[in-house]
């Protein structure tokens, strides 16, 4: 079962049920660099449909961009899919483990940045707009 | 569960313009009256059972309504009302 000692940058933790091993993790399996690293220990488990993990997400020092405030993550299982969400700017991956999940989500999140900026605020409807107002809230490319 | 047939299918009933990228994903974008009104990722690879259980979130809607979208019991006009009747701004 997981735990928050697994994920040493949890903030919050979902429903503490029984969760399914997966076992594709290997004993010690960086998953993201953020403020500090996360880690995913041996014992990480896909959370089921009522659970979900809930993170931080902070810089990426060799990332194209620059990460301005942290980036709340939650991952949870839907119709027997992992899926990563950044809620607030309505980005979301998918993958076939919770790694590949987060690291989908990670790119996901500065390739819709540089399609909005590509595209700019005018020619953004609502939605958009707004999302797009938020992730430059919380990031920014470096080279800007 | 929504995958990668069905992301193409959606993609191409609501006349997604793709915008192709070098990472995990492409970028389905969909217009209205000339501006972007809703996106979604399209994992690249070439396994066609790739979970995309995530797509109806991008595009505002229920994942019921995003298979109906998929399997062509609804169309772009039906899905712009959707939005409009659940409140979601498209003009």
């Amino acid at each position: 079962m997981l735990s928050p000692k697994d994920f040493p940058l949890l903030r919050s933790w979902g429903t503490p049920t029984p969760s399914t091993p997966i076992s594709d993790i290997g004993p010690t399996g960086t998953v993201w660099r953020a403020t500090e690293i996360l880690v995913l220990s041996s014992s990480a488990a896909v959370p089921q449909s009522s659970e979900f993990l809930s993170f931080t997400l902070g810089d990426f020092p060799n990332s194209a961009y620059q990460v301005l405030r942290l980036i709340p993550v939650v991952v949870e299982m839907d119709e027997g899919c992992i899926v990563a969400s950044f809620n607030e700017a309505n980005i979301h991956a998918s993958g076939d483990t919770i790694n590949q999940a987060v690291a989908n989500l990670r790119s996901y999140i500065g390739d819709v940045f540089d399609e909005f900026s590509e595209l700019g605020a005018d020619a953004l409807g609502p939605g958009p707009k707004r999302e797009f107002a938020t992730l430059q809230s919380y990031i920014r490319r470096r080279n800007a | 569960m929504l995958n990668k047939t069905h992301a193409l299918i959606i993609a191409k009933k609501l006349g997604a313009e793709i915008a192709k990228k070098p990472n995990a994903h492409d970028i389905a974008k969909i217009f209205h009256k000339g501006k972007l009104i809703a996106k979604f990722g399209i994992r690249r690879g070439s396994r066609k059972d790739q979970s995309h259980q995530y797509i109806y979130r991008e595009l505002y809607i229920s994942p019921h309504a995003c298979q109906e979208l998929a399997i062509c019991r609804i169309q772009r006009a039906e899905w712009l009302q959707l939005l409009r009747d659940s409140g979601h701004e498209i003009d």
